[in-house]
């Protein structure tokens, strides 16, 4: 991925520069004066991406048109600029952990840092990463919170006008010892839940909903963690609007078997 | 029957109420808030009190002479001191170091060192890698009484010529699993802190600095001076993810500039241009590695004490092994489906709990008088105890769905905070003491509320009261049964399923046998 080369490139040079050395993008330019550095949250000039997968490939030929053709067919994603291609994510660092392991020769301490990344109007993800220099981690963290998005599911407390704005179930989630219940609320409620979940569940698009927790919710990373399966599982339900039988259609692999066996210029 | 249409009409807040946390009544429970103190401001300490010592000591300067705005919690044995944040102008704001062996005190760590070293012969093994000298040598005061230095040191004889008597020295060091360990918790107490520190500057929406190099102002994004830097002046200081107290350091950037001293050779130079030459030409375009003063902006230098970030780099050992894989959505579903049935894998989110600052988030408030208490399981009790009112057994004696138990909760602390009674809805009270006087009275008859009443029921009180009411988030008891029941039934359908597609496929398979073709 672009973000380790940068790194390994940084490596090579004593400079005290940590993690950022020289930005060298694209072929080998001018050395010293780097272009923008991909700082977090900033765009800066986005190296092309080549595709590895055989989705990366169809969604970089623009033969997917919306991400949830993906989520259709339960299609895992490996590379993060897929997310990044049709969405547009905010990110949010939520917490850095120093964590130790014992070693021969002492203790080895780094950094873990827990990322929520989500668009405010039904994608919401997280992210967990660890490493030696806290700009890496949390790096790290946002490619592992765009990996792991998640559609939200939003339905109506009683009647259905305007947009949706609660969980359309009570779903719960458990991890760890801590569970989670989410429950429908009516429109003007707001998020009734303590900050981190609340937090997650704002950044998912969700506007009204009671929740109810049980068990060491002081684990704060099982809390949110039990929060956010709760969420995973409002497209699980089968409610029954969707009773209706659907055509079957093909996946993007069929559909577009004739383009993914073009060799790759 | 009571007549209820004489209840007091109540209109539906427009917004919620909040909480005020400062004013104690009578509490069981003494909440102590944090104040926390943004970087901005410059000196303000806060006193220390040690449980063995009775005399105050104010502040604690790691060897680093860091910035702390949190309070540190290091309960080693009993040994707590919670730093203070202190300027790194002002040294002399009588941070002592008690001697270990007598009642000396210091305000230096060096001559404290000296005189224990002169006075007592003991010496304190790597003591450049103690993050917090003070706590330890509280610490270790205290271990110390009563007992004989040999239990906790190694004895190190010496003889500086034949004749002269042998001399001991006392050695302290991490051989000691104790020593270790309380090393080790000043260590992650003080990268908690700084980490804390690193997570209120990031978040702070109040951040203006102006650029060391010209005379450009930021607001907001740490990250956006970074990045100028690099752009406009080619000059990198890292990530801005990777530093703390950026503000210090830019000042002190600025104080060099402005002095026309280069930042990577520290050489003095006639003006700005000829500055600005000799950068470009000679490529001085980042800071000066060996100089210790930009040791404390950088958090690496934190991880491990004693290390500088140049022999970190060098051994990087096993890098990440089982850090490497990502996980996908497809992962997060499995792992889903794997918490339901019960099996939990121990993820990468288990390291992060949350400690004692988040007290003030757990704490509740009892619905029929203002006490205060650390989490809502207390609350409950102390309403079953005290006020007569068992939130449970009215919620199964009634049959009162979700909703309608949020309902009463929310009326009740409608009710109490416009001081009409949610029993009989008298609303004569003039004063609180009045009013919960006549809550309380006959054994708190008056706690509670009479289910005939239509009043409670009204849509108004799905809108919570008060805003972060922790007894909404938790009154429930975790009625396990209504998820099982339904996930039983899903996997009945699904082998259901299963058994009449293997049906369907055997009777295809006998009638192609039965018809006999073949392809």
């Amino acid at each position: 991925m672009a973000d380790t080369t940068t790194a390994a490139q940084a490596d090579q040079k004593p400079t005290r520069a940590f993690g950022a050395g020289r930005p060298q993008r694209g072929a080998g330019g001018a050395p010293q004066r780097g272009g923008p550095r991909p700082q977090r949250g900033g765009q800066g000039e986005t190296k092309s991406w080549t595709p590895v997968t055989k989705l990366g490939r169809l969604v970089a030929l623009g033969l997917v048109e919306n991400i949830h053709e993906i989520y259709l067919f339960s299609l895992p994603i490996k590379e993060y600029q897929i997310i990044d291609k049709f969405l547009n994510l905010k990110d949010e660092v939520m917490k850095i952990v120093p964590v130790q392991k014992q070693t021969r020769a002492g203790q080895r301490t780094r950094f873990k840092a827990f990322v929520v990344v989500g668009d405010h109007n039904g994608h919401v993800g997280l992210g967990v990463k660890c490493a030696k220099e806290v700009a890496t981690a949390i790096s790290g963290a946002i490619v592992a919170a765009k990996l792991s998005v998640i559609p939200v599911r939003r339905g109506y407390w009683g009647n259905k006008l305007g947009a949706p704005h609660t969980v359309p179930t009570k779903v719960t989630g458990k991890c760890g010892s801590v569970a989670v219940r989410l429950v429908p609320a009516p429109r003007g409620t707001g998020i009734v839940a303590a900050r981190v979940p609340k937090k997650l569940l704002q950044y998912a698009g969700v506007d009204d909903v009671y929740t109810s927790s049980r068990g060491k919710t002081r684990t704060m990373g099982n809390f949110v963690m039990a929060t956010f399966f709760a969420i995973t599982k409002t497209f699980a339900y089968l409610t029954p609007d969707l009773w209706r039988e659907v055509k079957l259609i093909k996946t993007p692999y069929q559909e577009h078997s004739a383009k993914l066996s073009e060799k790759q210029q | 029957m009571q007549d209820w249409s004489k209840w007091p009409t109540v209109e539906p807040l427009k917004s919620s109420l909040t909480f005020d946390f400062n004013n104690n009544n009578n509490n069981n429970n003494n909440i102590q808030i944090p104040t926390i103190i943004t970087p901005a401001t410059t000196t303000t300490t806060t006193t220390t009190t040690t449980t063995s010592t009775t005399a105050t000591t104010t502040g604690s300067i790691s060897n680093l002479n860091i910035n702390q705005s949190d309070s540190e919690d290091l309960s080693a044995s009993d040994a707590e001191s919670t730093s203070s944040v202190v300027s790194s102008n002002t040294n002399n704001t009588g941070v002592k170091y008690p001697c270990l062996l007598c009642s000396h005190f210091e305000f230096e760590s060096r001559t404290i060192l000296e005189h224990i070293f002169n006075q007592h012969k003991f010496v304190i093994a790597d003591v450049n890698q103690i993050t917090n000298l003070v706590g330890y040598l509280e610490h270790w005061k205290k271990q110390f009484v009563g007992k004989p230095l040999t239990e906790f040191t190694t004895v190190v004889q010496t003889q500086t010529s034949k004749s002269e008597p042998v001399t001991n020295y006392y050695l302290l060091s991490d051989i000691l699993p104790q020593d270790q360990d309380i090393r080790r918790k000043l260590q992650t107490g003080q990268l908690n802190s700084i980490l804390e520190q690193q997570h209120s500057e990031r978040i702070n929406p109040n951040f203006t600095c102006i650029c060391p190099m010209c005379p450009a102002t930021f607001k907001g994004d740490r990250s956006s001076v970074t990045t100028h830097l690099v752009e406009q002046h080619n000059f990198n200081i890292g990530l801005s993810d990777n530093l703390v107290n950026l503000k210090e350091l830019l000042e002190i950037l600025k104080e060099k500039c402005d002095e026309m001293q280069c930042l990577y050779c520290e050489k003095i130079f006639k003006s700005q241009s000829v500055l600005k030459l000799h950068m470009k030409k000679k490529k001085h375009n980042r800071l000066n590695p060996t100089n210790t003063t930009y040791d404390k902006y950088y958090l690496l230098n934190y991880l491990e004490p004693g290390k500088n970030w140049e022999d970190l780099k060098k051994d990087h050992g096993d890098n990440d092994d089982d850090d490497n894989k990502y996980i996908n959505n497809i992962d997060i579903m499995k792992q889903a489906q794997n918490e339901n049935n019960g099996n939990h894998q121990i993820s990468h989110w288990d390291d992060w709990t949350e400690g004692s600052e988040n007290e003030i988030e757990d704490t509740a408030v009892c619905l029929f008088c203002e006490t205060h208490f650390d989490n809502s399981d207390c609350t409950f009790e102390h309403m079953r105890n005290v006020h007569n009112f068992d939130f449970d057994k009215k919620r199964k004696s009634w049959n009162l769905d979700y909703y309608e138990s949020i309902k009463l909760l929310n009326f009740i602390r409608r009710c109490v905070s416009e001081m009409i009674c949610c029993y009989c809805g008298d609303n004569s009270f003039k004063d609180k003491e009045t009013f919960f006087s006549h809550l309380h009275i006959n054994q708190h008859e008056h706690c509670g509320v009479i289910q005939e009443n239509p009043v409670w029921k009204d849509a108004q009180y799905l809108f919570p009261t008060y805003e972060n009411d922790n007894i909404l988030t938790n009154f429930e008891e975790f009625d396990e049964s209504e998820n099982q029941q339904y996930l039983e039934e899903e996997l009945e359908y699904q082998s259901n399923l299963i058994d009449e597609m293997q049906q369907n496929r055997d009777d295809i398979l006998k009638k192609m046998n039965e018809s006999n073709i073949t392809f």
